[in-house]
């Protein structure tokens, strides 16, 4: 069979952002959620699906201990919710990854688990990094609770009253995750297991998945805990706050090497909101629907800001900016402007005058107006894995490519203390990912791979001393230490965003950049910055109810704001 | 105990690193092992082995008369596949040990590049690797063979896919590869404990 193209199908776009300006750590760190995050996939997906959620079976005492099913269909299979809850003494209680106990733990589990699969489930998920696990649990979880809100609400619950709107809006969420494992880690599925599955091949489906289910168990758990408390004064928790209530997530290094690791991956989640950014651009005349969108949206962009509150002076800082700029953004979306032919053009090349998280903003509010234009790019985000080695290549090509993609890097001058004060480690306790000083603590003789400058510069010394006309197999037999920097470089080639255009052993390297660029993948927002290397942040806030997958506005929670008219 | 491959595929590849070996080279091997694995062969109990033989500084792969002297497939195999991928023709290759690794080296390199190798040994014994399978008889080939690639049909390879399998690892070979494995930690420190996620604040809140 054969398929032809019909030019009146094609989609205009303007060019692609290039990846010295898109694949900076300043900008990457400014990235908000949009349309192709991976909740909203998901959320779309279920939605679209009509998919059922089913409370299997619920048995807690009164003060929310025991364990939980629920189960989902989706794609043509059923996965469970597994949820076990404890008391936890508050000296216990750390969100640190060192922790040996949580308020709950979860398992996403394949299918629906018989009696023995939740006895097993409950000797293992409660142990976590200890436990052992089965190719039928998919993904493995914890979370604790929000002590403040949730013990607010169910005091307020149980008395017949509603929480105190503030406190909802300004914590967000009745329990935090401290961790999130996929991909066979403690013997867990392998991600093969499902990737060929309706509604898995985008990436971090099952994880996005089981956090939005753990998000609707903690509507329910705290129900009842209230409900056990207040008996007949007790009152269900109003829904838009539900809506409101999110997951929170305190995520630290560990996120960060996932996109040094992944070059291809990144690259092509880059590609995707890129591309999903030109086609934005390349629209002529915005539709009576896109116009009325795009007001709606940037007033509700307005609230979001003004509920944006931290205490990072760094983060907080920029968002007053923001909240100053975003004004300016709104009184330049006139109906006479976003009448006007290339509009979405027209406001990307005048963003260049606000800060780049303002501009990043803008990005996602296009990106949020143009569903038909984008959501199909959602099937390109996965890869198939990184390419090995091609031996073949001709040194000249290699040298081409490196001093083309690898300027940035090149330009660096890596002698400097500076452009070498960090390195980038596994901690034996855990075996997290961590960073330290170079100048000042142990363990730089184990750093990971992440000198991508230092190797780059001493690659292209070695490529001086031998012909261009070798090829790259000739040249690494010589020279084998040079086989992972020649790889990264041949992969750029072709995947043009794969890395990351900055030292990331410089002294002004901030993690934290990579974790929002990943998080607000994943869909994240309100970014909440502890320090240069770890943020809190909240998923699912605003997405759909358990109830409320098959309502049109399930796919209208970009930015959410609570209604405190409600 | 069961293991997952992602979990057999990062010891693996930490344990080489433990051991000495360059990261990519090291990532090379770790997928091998998983090849082998999912071949139902000993996958983990040849990298454990070639592991803990490995010594640094390795030589560099040479080849004298044609003939390629494999000393040490952990340093060596990566670039022995990589000449055979360049090569249009078969190369002699004297192997000094066990080149299961090659096989699933040669396995990884073949999902990669629509190609499938052919190892003939000189007893005439004969092996056909492609991306995920392997015909004829693995006996024999531990010392001379030639080695060629021939092209196959890309379309061919794709509709092709690996069983799902249990991996079983000998509890022997996996301590092994993990004590190499922590040799690519770093002892926590106070400080990198004081910067960690959820550090500094009470999480009571």
């Amino acid at each position: 069979m054969s398929l032809e193209i019909h030019p009146e199908f094609e989609i205009p776009q303007a060019d692609l952002r290039s990846p010295d300006k898109v694949m900076r750590l300043e900008r990457m760190g400014s990235f908000f959620p949009t349309r192709l995050s991976f909740m909203r996939i998901l959320l779309r997906r279920l939605s679209k699906e009509n998919s059922t959620v089913e409370t299997k079976i619920w048995e807690f005492d009164h003060q929310g201990y025991g364990h939980a099913v629920i189960s989902i269909s989706f794609g043509g299979y059923v996965y469970s919710l597994v949820a076990f809850t404890n008391h936890l003494d508050p000296t216990e209680r750390t969100d640190r990854v060192i922790a040996q106990k949580w308020d709950a733990c979860f398992v996403l589990y394949d299918g629906v688990p018989e009696k023995v699969e939740i006895e097993r489930l409950q000797k293992n998920a409660t142990k976590q990094e200890a436990g052992r696990f089965e190719c039928r649990d998919l993904i493995l979880s914890r979370a604790n609770k929000s002590m403040r809100l949730f013990e607010h609400v169910v005091d307020r619950l149980a008395i017949g009253q509603q929480p105190d709107c503030d406190l909802i809006c300004r914590i967000g969420y009745l329990m935090r995750t401290t961790a999130v494992y996929g991909n066979g880690k403690f013997g867990i599925a392998d991600r093969n297991r499902i990737t060929s599955r309706p509604g898995f091949s985008a990436p971090f489906q099952a994880e996005m998945l089981l956090v939005w289910l753990i998000r609707g168990f903690t509507h329910q758990l705290v129900e009842h805990v209230a409900r056990s408390k207040g008996g007949e004064q007790f009152v269900p928790l109003d829904e838009s706050f539900k809506r409101f209530l999110g997951i929170g997530n305190s995520t630290g290094l560990g996120m960060a090497p996932f996109l040094v690791s992944h070059p291809v991956l990144l690259n092509n989640w880059m590609m995707v909101r890129e591309t999903a950014l030109a086609r934005a651009r390349g629209v002529k005349k915005l539709s009576a629907v896109q116009i009325s969108d795009i007001k709606r949206l940037s007033m509700r962009v307005t609230d979001h800001l003004k509920d944006w509150q931290v205490e990072d002076q760094r983060q907080m800082d920029r968002v007053k900016v923001l909240r100053r700029e975003w004004a300016s953004v709104s009184a330049f979306l006139s109906d006479v402007f976003l009448n006007s032919d290339y509009a979405s053009e027209q406001l990307i090349n005048a963003s260049a005058q606000w800060s780049v998280e303002c501009q990043e903003l803008i990005v996602s509010l296009l990106t949020e107006i143009n569903p038909e234009l984008v959501d199909g790019l959602s099937e390109c985000l996965d890869s198939f894995g990184e390419p090995r080695l091609n031996p073949t290549m001709k040194l000249s090509e290699l040298r081409t490519i490196l001093s083309e993609n690898f300027k940035w890097g090149l330009e660096v001058d890596v002698s400097s203390e500076a452009a070498n004060a960090l390195f980038w480690y596994v901690s034996a306790e855990k075996l997290e990912p961590r960073l330290g000083n170079r100048y000042e603590e142990q363990g730089s003789e184990l750093e990971q791979p992440f000198d991508i400058v230092k190797r780059c510069k001493a690659l292209l010394l070695d490529l001086e001393k031998v012909s261009k006309h070798l090829s790259v197999a000739e040249f690494l037999i010589r020279f084998p230490k040079h086989r992972y920097i020649t790889r990264r470089i041949q992969v750029s080639k072709n995947f043009p965003y794969s890395e990351i255009r900055d030292n990331l052993i410089g002294e002004i390297c901030l993690p934290i950049d990579m974790l929002r660029c990943k998080l607000s993948f994943f869909g994240a927002s309100k970014f909440d910055p502890k320090s240069d290397r770890w943020t809190r942040i909240t998923l699912f806030q605003g997405a759909p109810l358990f109830s409320e997958l098959d309502q049109a506005l399930a796919d209208d929670w970009w930015l959410p704001t609570l209604d405190k008219e409600a | 105990m069961k293991r997952s491959l992602n979990e057999v595929e990062t010891l693996v590849r930490k344990a080489a690193i433990g051991a000495g070996l360059e990261t990519e080279c090291a990532t090379e091997i770790a997928q091998a092992t998983c090849w082998l694995e999912q071949q139902k062969l000993s996958g983990i109990e040849a990298a454990s082995w070639a592991i803990s033989k490995f010594v640094v500084p390795s030589n560099e792969l040479t080849a004298i008369d044609n003939r390629y002297e494999l000393e040490c497939i952990l340093s060596q195999g990566s670039s022995l596949t990589d000449m055979v991928l360049v090569e249009d023709r078969a190369l002699s290759v004297d192997c000094a040990e066990q080149c299961d690794l090659l096989i699933g080296l040669a396995g990884v390199a073949a999902q990669n590049f629509d190609v499938e190798f052919k190892f003939v040994a000189f007893s005439g014994s004969k092996l056909k690797v492609s991306a995920y399978s392997i015909e004829g008889d693995l006996s024999g080939f531990q010392q001379q063979f030639e080695l060629s690639k021939s092209p196959l049909d890309a379309a061919l390879a794709q509709e092709q896919y690996f069983e799902k399998i249990d991996i079983v690892p000998n509890p022997k070979h996996w301590n092994l590869l993990n004590e190499f494995a922590s040799k690519t930690y770093v002892p926590e420190s106070e400080q990198s404990r004081l910067l960690g996620a959820g550090a500094g604040l009470s999480d009571n809140d």
